[in-house]
């Protein structure tokens, strides 16, 4: 029970951690689609700039739609990166910390089981979990 | 099943806990050196940045999991010819820690995958299959945990797991025959000429065999001792003891 409960506990944090990231980075994405137009800076001497005309069938090449796509490709490696290394190392770990308790538990019980209960096997050097 | 089949003589019981002890202390050793060696020694890729860094344990943790579900199959194996409880345990106990694994590689996997190639998922047959596999180990331990203990009902688990070994071939080749987006498999000698970066994959694999070994001896163990509780229970109830399960 405790593995399968261990288990989709990772992946409700996975699956709660990674579509975040996606719609921020889609968020992003859309950011650096508008801001991608070439920026024109402004000093404070200057004047702002006349508005410059654009064609309009150019415009339309420059629908943000049509560039979100490869925008996606820039999704913050780092963020991924954390994301996985926090589930791939703090699960095995908790996991052997939660085996280790369980057994220490179990081989507690074991030992007052045997104190309630005469020894009849009879093989009590019959080697067991060493390895088969 | 006598009790004493799964009972440890007292020395092998003292050894087999140092030898647990020395094997947990390795894995956090290991695994704390290997995280600096990828954070800190491992240079970041050029063309996919810091997320190629997954890499360092999404590959090893990728050939644990086919090493754990082999050995799981091999040992079901063996218990479907001896029919010695034994085997059972240690291929119940490596299939757990191939599941975890496998887990890791689907979560790591993906995540990388969307970076590198803009798809969490591309439906390759590697990818599919071990998707597959998962899900077989984990029916594999389903029917052992609600199957009961009969040995009918763990030598239909013991068939299952061995036979779904011929799969793990299919994962391991999966790119040589049907193509996908994962490279090709290593060959010896290593995946790159960097120094730190082999530096860094070598000491990622060690910690997550020598954790993977750790994580099946334990569980192992669990299964062994919770046999003897329930073999020791059956018996006392035999005997018209009255004891409390709880």
């Amino acid at each position: 029970m405790r593995i399968y409960r261990n288990l989709s506990l990772s992946l409700l944090l996975a699956l709660a951690f990674v579509p975040n990231l996606w719609a921020q980075d889609a968020t992003a994405s859309a950011d650096a689609v508008e801001t991608t137009q070439p920026a024109v800076e402004a000093t404070p001497e200057e004047a702002p700039p006349a508005p410059v005309e654009v064609p309009v069938v150019e415009a339309e090449a420059e629908k943000p739609t049509k560039r979100i796509q490869p925008a996606k490709r820039e999704t913050d490696g780092g963020k991924l990166f954390i994301v996985a290394y926090i589930i791939f190392w703090l699960l095995p770990l908790y996991l052997l910390w939660v085996t280790s308790r369980r057994l220490r538990r179990l081989e507690d019980d074991l030992k007052e089981l045997r104190g309630i209960i005469p020894d009849n096997s009879g093989g009590a050097d019959a080697s067991g979990d060493e390895g088969p | 099943m006598a009790e004493g089949e799964n009972r440890l003589c007292g020395r092998c019981e003292k050894a087999n806990g140092w030898i647990l002890r020395v094997l947990v202390a390795a894995s956090v050793v290991l695994v704390l050196v290997a995280i600096y060696a990828v954070l800190a020694r491992a240079p970041v890729e050029g063309e996919m940045g810091v997320v190629q860094k997954i890499f360092y344990f999404h590959v090893p943790s990728a050939i644990t999991m086919l090493l754990h579900f082999m050995l799981a199959g091999v040992l079901s194996l063996l218990f479907l010819i001896t029919s010695n409880r034994r085997f059972d345990n240690w291929a119940a106990a490596c299939a757990d820690v191939g599941l975890v694994f496998a887990a890791m590689v689907l979560i790591s996997g993906p995540l990388w995958g969307y970076k590198a190639w803009g798809t969490a998922w591309t439906g390759e047959p590697r990818l599919n299959l071990t998707l597959l596999m998962f899900l077989i180990y984990l029916g594999y331990d389903a029917l052992r945990r609600f199957g009961g203990r009969d040995l009918f009902t763990l030598k239909i688990a013991a068939a299952v797991s061995a036979l779904s070994v011929p799969g793990l071939y299919f994962i391991r080749t999966a790119v040589e025959r049907w193509g996908g987006n994962h490279p090709p498999n290593m060959k010896a000698g290593g995946y790159t000429d960097d120094p730190d970066m082999a530096l860094a994959f070598n000491l990622s694999f060690a910690a997550v065999l020598v954790l993977s070994l750790t994580f099946t001896m334990l569980r192992a163990r669990v299964r062994g001792a919770a046999d003897q509780i329930e073999t020791l229970w059956a018996d006392a109830q035999d005997a018209g003891l009255d004891v409390d399960r709880d």
